[in-house]
């Protein structure tokens, strides 16, 4: 029985990453521990043409980010259980998060936050409440096609 | 002259000593820390007098038997000062019984001693007056004795003093402080000048360095509530004046002149009294005072921590409105009927208010205290300035109002700023002009006043403002209320936004006349000079 179920996932997951990687926009992974917020994005940037994964907490997301094949996280810093720029020094230690492009996406940063972020290798901060769900999905093709 | 001067030396230690003493153990006779000090003075007083005594002139027999008794009564000092330093400043007499008794043994021993001939077995008259002393081996029992306890007391103290903070360090300071210089300065008179320069003409003044040692102890702990220096010297200045008039009252000459004496003695006495109470009260007020402050910058951070609080918990809500608002408007969930999204344009540019009001809450303490994060770019007004101007036509046209931009097209307007910032500033002073403008015109303009600079302005045709509040306008909290006659908003917001103009080297202001309206303008540097001219 028990292997009948890990027979079963094994075999159902690829295929089902299989299938979104066939379309062809980029595969975006949101960490944002609201979800009303996550929602919101997500439909957006579906709507957008991106294949968009959600994670509510850092370590959700971290595990996420080292599973799939990630072209962009865009990250909450305030998070519970681990926070965004925890999650983000753990995710540059893997051979997966090295050079994955990462956005702030937060509603409030502080100097030495930005500090820190940016010596994890983020260039482009976004305050959430500054602009509207389609300004953002501007910003972050004007970024990826840079 | 030996003996006028001795004697008078000896007089006001022996006497000042005393006075000190008493004032301390009345304080509170039980407390283990006072009656040691107390005893350490007895002691004190025994020695000045002894001291006093040995250097007197006498035949050898009596001066050997008073250098005896100053060795005696001297050995149980360095004891006494490590129980204060173990104690201090706790009432209770807190230490080990094994150890007392060793210390109390060893102190007892040393001093029979020193009463016996094996601490100092002879003394010779010198013809200068002075003596020589031939010493035997009790003396190193009295070193060890005096060295050892004094350095174990002092390390205790100092070991005290690191762990201590505020008043319990001041008066731990003073404890040791005068224990050291005190006994730096016996070391040069009782043993330095004895044994280098052979004078035991200095060694009466070993007493009075001790007084040092009585009244800091002293001062740190009866006045451990007030510790300040400007008590001390006021305390120290009368206390010498009284001793000076003390000391003359004591060699009177005649009985009219000891009548003087005493009045002035006494009515410097009551002056001083009232001097030092006079000064402990202000001083008093003072830390009051200060407590005071304390306690209001303490509330002030807190409030703006939780304002700054408070705006980030609205601000998650608002993106969330926003953002679906703008969806719906976008057609991100289907069609829906042009007066809806009429309707839903309103609600938006309301939200968009809110934001700006939250906004400013959670900026202004950041933008004061230099903790705001700037992204600074580099991007052309004009672009900043179209965004926000589209942003806020359908408010306009809701009002009734004519709505214009107005940039000329080969304008110059690239500067390096961040522009979110920038674009909060004109959305900042556009909302304004709507708010307060029923009817007529809102012109948004791009010029350039010189090569170097880029200039926006808005011009609205409200109420104006009148001079006096024209002044006053960019600073915190101030709101254009009389010649406006609406009191909605903050009054941050101007000020904000003189702030970050200022913050990307720019100026701001405004031209206004009553019933005439006004301008808002400023100007911020472009990005290179050369290019614009």
């Amino acid at each position: 029985m028990a292997q009948d179920k890990v027979q079963q996932t094994t075999s159902f997951q690829p295929q089902a990453v299989k299938e979104e990687e066939t379309q062809k926009g980029p595969t975006v992974l949101f960490i944002e521990d609201d979800t009303l917020l996550l929602k919101m994005y997500k439909t957006k940037f579906e709507n957008e043409g991106f294949r968009v994964l959600t994670a509510q907490d850092g370590e959700e997301g971290l595990s996420m980010a080292k599973d799939q094949n990630i072209d962009l996280v865009i990250l909450d810093i305030m998070m519970p259980i681990l926070s965004g720029l925890d999650m983000l020094a753990q995710y540059r230690q893997d051979p997966k998060g090295k050079s994955v492009p990462v956005i702030i996406l937060t509603n409030l940063t502080r100097e030495d936050e930005m500090k820190r972020a940016r010596e994890l290798g983020v260039k482009e901060f976004i305050v959430k409440a500054d602009y509207t769900p389609s300004e953002v999905v501007r910003k972050i093709k004007d970024y990826l096609g840079k | 002259m030996f003996n006028t001067l001795g004697l008078l030396t000896v007089s006001l230690t022996v006497l000042a000593t005393f006075f000190i003493t008493v004032i301390v153990f009345i304080r509170n006779p039980r407390s283990a820390s006072h009656i040691l000090l107390s005893l350490m003075a007895i002691l004190l007083i025994a020695w000045a007098a002894t001291n006093y005594l040995a250097l007197s002139p006498g035949s050898e027999e009596t001066r050997l038997f008073w250098v005896r008794i100053v060795m005696f009564v001297t050995t149980p000092l360095a004891p006494l000062i490590f129980l204060l330093a173990s104690v201090f400043p706790e009432a209770n007499f807190n230490i080990k019984k094994s150890l007392f008794l060793v210390i109390l043994f060893s102190t007892l021993f040393t001093a029979a001693i020193a009463l016996s001939p094996y601490t100092f077995t002879k003394l010779v008259n010198l013809p200068d007056g002075s003596f020589r002393l031939y010493p035997g081996w009790g003396i190193i029992a009295y070193a060890i004795n005096l060295m050892v306890l004094l350095s174990w007391g002092l390390a205790k103290l100092v070991q005290k003093y690191k762990k201590s903070n505020g008043l319990l360090r001041k008066q731990l300071g003073i404890f040791v402080y005068s224990i050291v210089i005190s006994f730096s300065l016996m070391t040069l008179t009782n043993f330095i000048a004895v044994v280098v320069f052979k004078t035991i003409s200095l060694t009466m003044l070993g007493p009075t360095f001790t007084l040092l040692i009585v009244a800091g102890i002293s001062y740190a702990i009866i006045r451990h509530g007030l510790l300040d220096i400007k008590i001390l010297a006021t305390e120290l200045f009368v206390v010498f004046l009284l001793l000076i008039l003390f000391a003359k009252i004591v060699i009177f000459t005649s009985i009219g002149e000891l009548i003087v004496d005493v009045v002035i003695f006494v009515s410097v006495l009551f002056f001083g009294i009232l001097l030092i109470r006079s000064v402990i009260r202000e001083v008093m007020q003072r830390e009051k005072l200060q407590v005071l402050t304390e306690r209001l910058k303490a509330v002030d951070k807190q409030k703006d921590e939780f304002v700054s609080m408070a705006a980030h918990e609205l601000r998650a809500p608002m993106t969330a409105i926003k953002g679906y608002l703008s969806m719906v408007v976008e057609g991100d969930a289907g069609d829906i009927p042009e007066k809806a999204r009429g309707f839903l344009a309103d609600t938006a540019a309301i939200n968009e208010r809110l934001i700006r009001l939250v906004n400013n809450m959670l900026n202004v303490s950041r933008i004061e205290e230099g903790r705001m994060v700037y992204q600074i770019e580099q991007e052309n007004l004009s672009s900043v300035v179209r965004a926000a101007f589209a942003q806020f036509r359908s408010e306009t046209e809701r009002k009734g109002l004519k709505f214009e931009l107005i940039i000329p097209p080969e304008i110059k307007d690239r500067i390096e700023v961040d522009m979110d910032r920038i674009h909060e500033v004109v959305a900042n002073l556009l909302s304004n002009a709507i708010k307060y403008t029923e009817k007529g015109k809102i012109t948004v303009r791009l010029s350039q006043p010189n090569p170097g600079n880029v200039r926006f302005e808005v011009e609205d045709t409200g109420p104006g403002i009148s001079k006096e509040e024209q002044g006053k306008l960019f600073q915190k909290f101030v709101r254009a209320e009389s010649s406006i006659g609406k009191t909605t908003g903050t009054g941050l917001g101007l000020y904000i936004c003189r702030l970050l103009i200022e913050k990307f080297y720019g100026r701001i202001g405004l031209i206004s006349e009553e019933k005439k309206g006004s301008i808002f303008w400023f100007e911020i540097p472009l990005v290179n000079k050369k290019v614009t001219a």
